[in-house]
């Protein structure tokens, strides 16, 4: 059986978009309830309760494993998104579109540190503008290439794009390995990102 | 005319259990399985999880000729 509750046991372990109804709980303990009456019902051997420890020990072990894994993957500090169109200017930041407010004091000072200046118009976003982790893009053309966008192990990271080269800011930003992918589309550039369950594309920006 | 059914516990309870446990534990994974439809990433073990299933199965039939045979396969 161990086929088929290795998978469920990871699948347990909770993942950004994926949400278990309780009966799927109930399900899992199907797996317990079985491999335990299979060990002591009808014949129940020496080995049977040393057998069991060992199961649940390695039930812990995996689950244990698999949720460190994603924790260190950035599973859980999936960022929100938010989308700008970048008009250069000659000196200062204008931003004249901003909703939810994401160009905050801080992500202006951070932009005025890498020499980005002119006007930003807000494109769109995803997620909650109050996440503790942002990503926030600026493009002035569509990307032509595929390009990956880390989570932020910390804050907001910023992805610059001036029609031919990315800037991250700050450069040296820690980031986690899981990234979410901007790719382009015929009239839109497009998010897309894993959410465990599969893979979700939405619009960034419209051209 | 009287019927006599001689149903021992030690073989009906593990093929209730066993097909089950077979029928639940193959659909769930069947619909983990069929999540790669939508992109989600698949590995052999997804499948080997859904084949896992047959030998639960085959616990649950074995389990009326021989109890040990079908707890030992269905630990496999």
């Amino acid at each position: 059986m161990a086929p088929l509750w290795i998978p469920a046991v990871t699948h347990f372990v909770p993942q950004y978009g994926v949400y278990l109804v309780p009966a799927a709980y109930l399900v899992y303990l199907v797996y317990v309830a079985v491999v335990t009456f299979a060990l002591l019902f009808p014949r129940r051997w020496p080995w049977s309760i040393p057998a069991l420890v060992g199961f649940l020990a390695l039930l812990t072990v995996i689950a244990g494993g698999t949720a460190t894994a994603r924790y260190r993957a950035g599973e859980y500090d999936h960022p929100a998104f938010g989308f700008y169109h970048w008009t250069p200017g000659e000196a200062g930041l204008v931003v004249v579109a901003d909703p939810d407010g994401w160009i905050d004091e801080e992500t202006r000072r951070e932009l005025a540190q890498a020499h980005v200046s002119g006007t930003l118009t807000w494109a769109g976003s995803g997620g909650d503008r109050s996440a503790s982790h942002r990503v926030i893009v600026l493009a002035q053309r569509p990307p032509l290439d595929a390009y990956p966008l880390p989570f932020p192990r910390q804050g907001t990271l910023i992805h610059a794009f001036d029609g031919t080269r990315w800037q991250s800011i700050p450069a040296d930003a820690p980031t986690y390995s899981t990234f979410a992918m901007l790719r382009p589309g015929d009239t839109e550039t497009w998010l897309e990102h894993r959410t465990g369950g599969g893979t979700a594309s939405t619009p960034a920006f419209q051209w | 005319m009287n019927i006599h059914l001689n149903i021992s516990l030690t073989r009906a309870l593990p093929f209730v259990v066993y097909l089950f446990a077979g029928f639940v534990l193959g659909y769930v994974n069947l619909l983990s399985l069929m999540w790669g439809v939508w992109g989600a990433p698949v590995t052999l073990i997804n499948t080997l999880a859904v084949l896992a299933a047959v030998p639960l199965f085959a616990s649950a039939v074995l389990a009326w000729v021989h109890p040990t045979a079908a707890q030992l396969l269905s630990l496999a």
